[in-house]
């Protein structure tokens, strides 16, 4: 064997590993990009770049570590620096601080002087009813948040990563992930039950 | 634990990072209050909503196809 063959036979072995390793997580990536663009060309973009430069670095990827942890930090790395070379930033951190303090049952039980059962009985708010009342809503409440409460929520809720993970993830204190996930579950629930009055699916104060 | 505890309990019940002393008291609190309850019901499904929602995405086959074959070198 001449030494381009056996350079070639390396390269593909590492090629064949990494698809190995990453393919089970790339739809997972894709929903991340998909959350922080919001768009779908430029979110298949950011999966293609994150996942050729994870490629590049994937000697420094330590084996037996947690290698989805590891994709979705290259994958907001790299969006951040797309982010930070865009000057057209519309998202603003400033967020009132009622907003985390927001609960749509406490909301419901405040506004109705009654209790809460009579608007969204517990024993019959199934997943079914959830999605029959706010099926797209849900997905435009998520798109409404700001970036750092709709990454956080995404990766807690959808991809059940740990809040330590989360931590590593966007280098944050494991504090700030509590705080940013509490303030965009707020958020969430705020814009649902507007939509939810908005409906009728909830009564307005008399 | 009372309804005010159980509201700061509800989060990290749901990501299971409730301290292990506070989960029994949480969860029985639960039980005994309705309000509470339909709060941890909401939350928990729209939780399940979300997942629904963004699990359904998949990264298209031709994307998929043209990036292996540009980790494998081959032109995308």
């Amino acid at each position: 064997m001449g030494k381009n063959d056996k350079s070639a036979g390396v390269k593909n072995q590492k090629a064949d590993q990494f698809q190995a390793l990453v393919a089970e997580h790339l739809d997972a990536l894709y929903g991340f990009a998909l959350s922080l663009t919001r768009n779908k060309a430029k979110a298949e973009d950011l999966v293609q770049e994150s996942v050729l430069k994870a490629f590049r670095f994937f000697h420094q990827f330590e084996r037996g570590t947690h290698i989805k942890a590891w994709l979705f930090k290259i994958l907001k790395n790299t969006f951040l620096t797309d982010w930070r070379r865009d000057k057209r930033h519309p998202e603003s951190l400033s967020m009132d601080d009622e907003e985390s303090n927001f609960s749509f049952y406490v909301e419901a039980f405040r506004q109705s002087k009654a209790s809460p059962q009579d608007y969204l009985p517990p024993e019959s708010l199934h997943e079914q009813d959830m999605e029959q009342f706010f099926g797209d809503e849900i997905m435009k409440a998520m798109e409404s948040l700001p970036m750092e409460f709709r990454e956080v929520i995404f990766m807690c809720d959808v991809q059940g990563f740990a809040y330590a993970d989360i931590a590593k993830i966007l280098n944050i204190p494991i504090g700030t992930v509590r705080s940013r996930l509490a303030r965009g579950r707020g958020m969430l629930q705020k814009h649902l039950w507007q939509y939810a009055q908005d409906r009728g699916i909830l009564k307005r104060s008399a | 634990m009372d309804c005010s505890q159980t509201h700061r309990n509800l989060y990290p019940y749901l990501d299971r990072q409730i301290e292990p002393a506070k989960k029994k008291s949480f969860e029985s609190h639960l039980g005994e209050c309705p309000d509470c309850y339909g709060c941890y019901r909401f939350h928990f499904h729209l939780r399940d909503c979300l997942k629904k929602i963004y699990r359904h995405f998949e990264l298209p086959p031709s994307v998929l196809r043209c990036l292996f074959k540009r980790v494998a070198g081959g032109p995308p």
